[in-house]
């Protein structure tokens, strides 16, 4: 026995298991805040901010000059999608307003062309969800609640994430951001009393959004 | 947390004597002896007048909570936050949340039974001062073996170490931390 | 307690579970002996062979991943093929371990103690197989996360009422507790170990491993509660795993699926294939390691009277669910069965009745219970027939409610490269244990040796 003398470890190697709490707790937390926060669209998807091929601000249109949303995005009220104008819809106005501008020019060699301007999405949810914004403009949900105070943007980016529980929270309680149907494009409404006019009009109106998963994917 | 230890360490042939002089130094008033055996010998736990293990306490309390945590869960989940229509069947349908909770208790409670063991037995404690007596690594083939803690209120270097030679205990040695 | 059930030993005269050279030097010498050796010639080339499959295992799953499921076999009407064939079959190697270990222990019977430890390990070794398919078979492997409940971007919880999670659930408490069980059942052998330990690595490795172990009458103490609860919880765990993953299908309202006799008839199948199994590969590790006399002929044979026990259990099952579809006057049901003897599958039927229910009948003779060759021929041919049954029961859907909708589940090369893949990881895990771990639990051993006994000498006090 004597020859073959055990290992002795350090007198410090005992205070090595302390250390295992804090890793697994650590660890735990860390997996709940990447799934949770880190990889979701909170934080990888809002802020979306690309660069367009035509420097146009939502700002000055929307904003300063007051044009309603739905001059261009015409079938809003309509469709499943509000759709981009054509070159045409800017036309109307820029055939005779700041023509000799660089980005107006751009706007012109797309209409000489008959090529449509690439605008880059940015606000957009995946082919697996049917989302339809005719049954939510009609409902009364402002334009504002989804895509933020877009009349303030000189780049459009995105305001919301648009996942999956932020979806759901609203199909949930939908009084929360209910107004009135004329009041939908108008971006700086606010609700005197969100509460109370929002459970009137889900009861007038009988909104009753639904939870079922083929309310959104078919 | 980790007990260090200084005292002596006496060796002794089979189960039956390491057990009576287990019995004889607790009759004689010591409180700190320990046995080291390489499986549990019959009876030593009252012997050494051991209390009994509180493990099981905790286990059924940490089990019981993990049980009634996996039902209310799975409740909260599927019946409050995303209310799930299975087949027109009440939210709380609880048949269908028997086999998670009972599969949830098991996880719980099996992790707790290991970590509370470790707990409350020190472990891992991978230095302790007996691991430098090269005879001691017989314990865990055939040594049987009987510590004294100086800790004792009746510890004496001599007398006690007298008195485990008396209880046919051999190779007497005093080990210091 | 325990000196009635001495006493009751005593009159009825048990063979002794230990034979031979019966100190304990004498145990520890003989299960340490194969770790200490040189490393065999022909465990490296067994080792070889493993890794390899192991290999084919990995690259077959990067290329499911890669290709998706489409490389499988598996398509309408046959959406569950090998996945869900080899899932239920490894859960069920899986379940000797510990019913060896729980239901044994806490039935007090002795002569688990020298089987247990292997056992066990192969249960470990078959779950860890097993849960490799609930992980690939969900096609975009990266969503496996949708199976535990983290907070996600969707605000959805895995659906608790669904059987597939509630078998997710069983299975991963099951490997829970077996690991657990397992390892706080190692940790006063793995100070064996240390103690005899030559080189410096594995003083170190084995010192970290048995955590400082002391074998003090106070740690006992907790450590027997410790290992009493978790064999008590592991006792109803060994009905309800197969259970549960036998409602996989019975949940359904399938043809031959459909049923309240598929929990036990799982669990007899899994007890029965198993034990077969443990019996094949002790039969080989105590040749090879020379454990004859922790290992006995009575070990052996006791086993063997277990699996006779549940061939017979299947017996019965198989005419009741004849009987049944019969009974029940439901064309369909009638139809699954007849479809199953005479159908496509057929030979998989028939091989499947051979082995589970004809030719564990020699085991009602004592002279093939103690015949190493024909335990491990009927060992060997109970684990086909096992396969076969999964295969028959999963396989089932092929004859869908419209003839129209027919069709056969064909397997891949992918699909079979997989099986034999996680045989690779099975058999190198096996391996590895063979090697680096005390096959045997010699602390269990040496209680139950007589001379463990303070009041040896003094009979009967």
């Amino acid at each position: 026995m004597t020859e073959n003398q055990p290992f002795i470890f350090p007198k410090w190697a005992n205070l090595i298991p302390l250390l295992i709490p804090p890793i697994l707790l650590g660890g735990i937390a860390t997996a709940v805040f990447v799934m949770w926060y880190w990889a979701s669209p909170k934080h990888i998807e809002v802020g979306y901010q690309p660069t367009q091929p035509i420097a146009y601000s939502h700002a000055l249109h929307a904003g300063e000059l007051g044009i309603d949303c739905r001059y261009c995005h015409t079938n809003v009220e309509r469709g499943a999608k509000a759709t981009l104008p054509s070159t045409d819809t800017c036309m109307n106005c820029h055939k005779v307003i700041k023509t000799e501008s660089p980005e107006i020019k751009k706007l012109q060699k797309s209409w000489k062309n008959n090529q449509p301007i690439q605008w880059v999405r940015v606000n957009a949810v995946p082919d697996y969800v049917y989302f339809d914004h005719s049954r939510h403009v009609n409902s009364g949900i402002g334009c504002a609640t989804c895509h933020g105070r877009v009349d303030k943007m000189k780049t459009v980016h995105q305001k919301e994430p648009l996942s999956m529980a932020w979806c759901v929270d609203c199909h949930k309680t939908p009084e929360k951001h209910l107004r009135p149907v004329d009041k939908v494009t108008d971006m700086a409404w606010v609700a005197p009393d969100q509460k109370k006019l929002g459970a009137t009009l889900k009861k007038d109106h009988y909104i009753d959004p639904g939870l079922d998963c083929s309310v959104c994917h078919r | 947390m980790f007990k260090p230890f200084t005292g002596l360490l006496a060796e002794f042939k089979s189960p039956a004597s390491v057990l009576a002089a287990a019995k004889a130094l607790t009759k004689a008033g010591y409180t700190t002896v320990d046995a080291h055996s390489p499986f549990p010998i019959h009876g030593m736990d009252k012997a050494l007048k051991l209390k009994d293990s509180p493990l099981g306490w905790v286990v059924v309390i940490v089990g019981t909570l993990a049980f009634f945590g996996a039902f209310a869960f799975q409740y909260w989940a599927n019946g409050v936050a995303y209310p799930v229509n299975v087949s027109g069947k009440p939210l709380l349908s609880y048949p269908s949340y028997i086999c998670i909770t009972y599969g949830f208790m098991t996880i719980v409670a099996s992790i707790t039974a290991a970590t509370t063991m470790f707990a409350l037995n020190g472990l891992p404690q991978l230095y302790y001062s007996l691991f430098k007596v090269g005879r001691f690594a017989k314990f865990s083939t055939d040594g049987f073996f009987i510590s004294v803690s100086e800790t004792d209120s009746k510890f004496d270097k001599e007398k006690t170490a007298q008195l485990l030679t008396e209880l046919q205990g051999e190779h007497v040695v005093y080990v210091e931390d | 307690m325990t000196q009635v059930v001495q006493d009751i030993d005593d009159t009825i005269n048990r063979p002794a579970l230990v034979t031979g050279d019966a100190t304990f030097q004498a145990v520890t010498d003989a299960v340490v002996a194969p770790l200490e050796a040189p490393t065999p010639r022909w465990w490296m080339i067994a080792l070889t062979g493993t890794t390899s499959l192991l290999l084919l295992l990995l690259s077959l799953i990067t290329y499911l991943l890669w290709a998706g499921t489409g490389v499988w076999g598996v398509n309408s009407p046959v959406g569950w093929g090998f996945d869900i064939i080899n899932f239920v079959y490894w859960v069920g190697i899986a379940h000797a371990g510990t019913l060896i270990s729980a239901i044994l222990f806490t039935t007090r019977q002795k002569w688990r103690t020298s089987i247990s430890r292997f056992a066990e390990a192969m249960t470990i070794f078959a779950v860890l197989c097993a849960l490799i398919y609930p992980g690939i078979h969900v096609g975009r492997m990266w969503l496996a996360y949708y199976m535990f409940p983290v907070p996600n971007q969707m605000a959805l919880w895995p659906n608790f009422k669904s059987p597939l999670l509630w078998d997710l659930f069983a299975v991963s408490s099951y490997f829970t507790l077996s690991l657990v069980f397992w390892y706080i059942g190692m940790m006063p052998d793995l100070a064996t170990l240390r103690d005899r330990a030559l080189t410096k690595t594995r003083k170190i490795v084995f010192g970290i491993l048995a955590m400082g172990w002391r074998g003090s009458a106070r740690h006992w103490l907790h450590y027997e509660k410790a290992y009493l609860i978790l064999a008590a919880m592991g006792t109803p765990l060994v009905v309800s795993v197969s259970s549960v993953v036998s409602m996989d299908f019975a949940a359904s309202q399938i043809p031959g699926w459909h049923a309240t006799i598929f929990p036990p008839y799982f669990v007899a199948g899994a007890v029965f294939s198993g034990f077969a199994m443990v019996v094949v590969m002790m039969a080989g590790a105590r040749k090879v390691f020379k454990l004859e006399n922790l290992v006995t002929m009575h070990h052996l044979e006791t086993m063997n009277k277990i699996v006779l026990g549940m061939g017979m259990v299947m017996t019965y099952i198989y005419s009741m669910e004849f009987f049944m579809a019969w009974y029940s006057a439901d064309p369909y049901e009638m139809f699954a069965f007849i479809n199953r003897a005479a159908g496509p599958y057929a030979a998989f039927y028939w091989v499947m009745l051979f082995g589970n229910a004809v030719l564990p009948q020699l085991f009602w003779m004592k002279r093939f219970r103690r015949s190493i060759v024909w335990m491990v021929i009927i060992g060997i041919m109970a684990n086909v027939g096992m396969w076969c049954e999964r295969f028959v029961i999963v396989t089932t859907i092929h004859r869908d409610f419209l003839p129209s909708s027919w069709g056969l589940f064909i397997p891949t090369w992918v699909d079979i490269g997989t099986f034999l893949g996680t045989w690779g990881l099975f058999l190198t895990l096996f391996l590895l244990f063979l090697r680096f771990l005390p096959m045997i639990n010699i602390t269990e051993v040496k209680s139950i040796m007589p001379q463990a006994s303070p009041h040896e000498g003094d009979k009967h006090v």
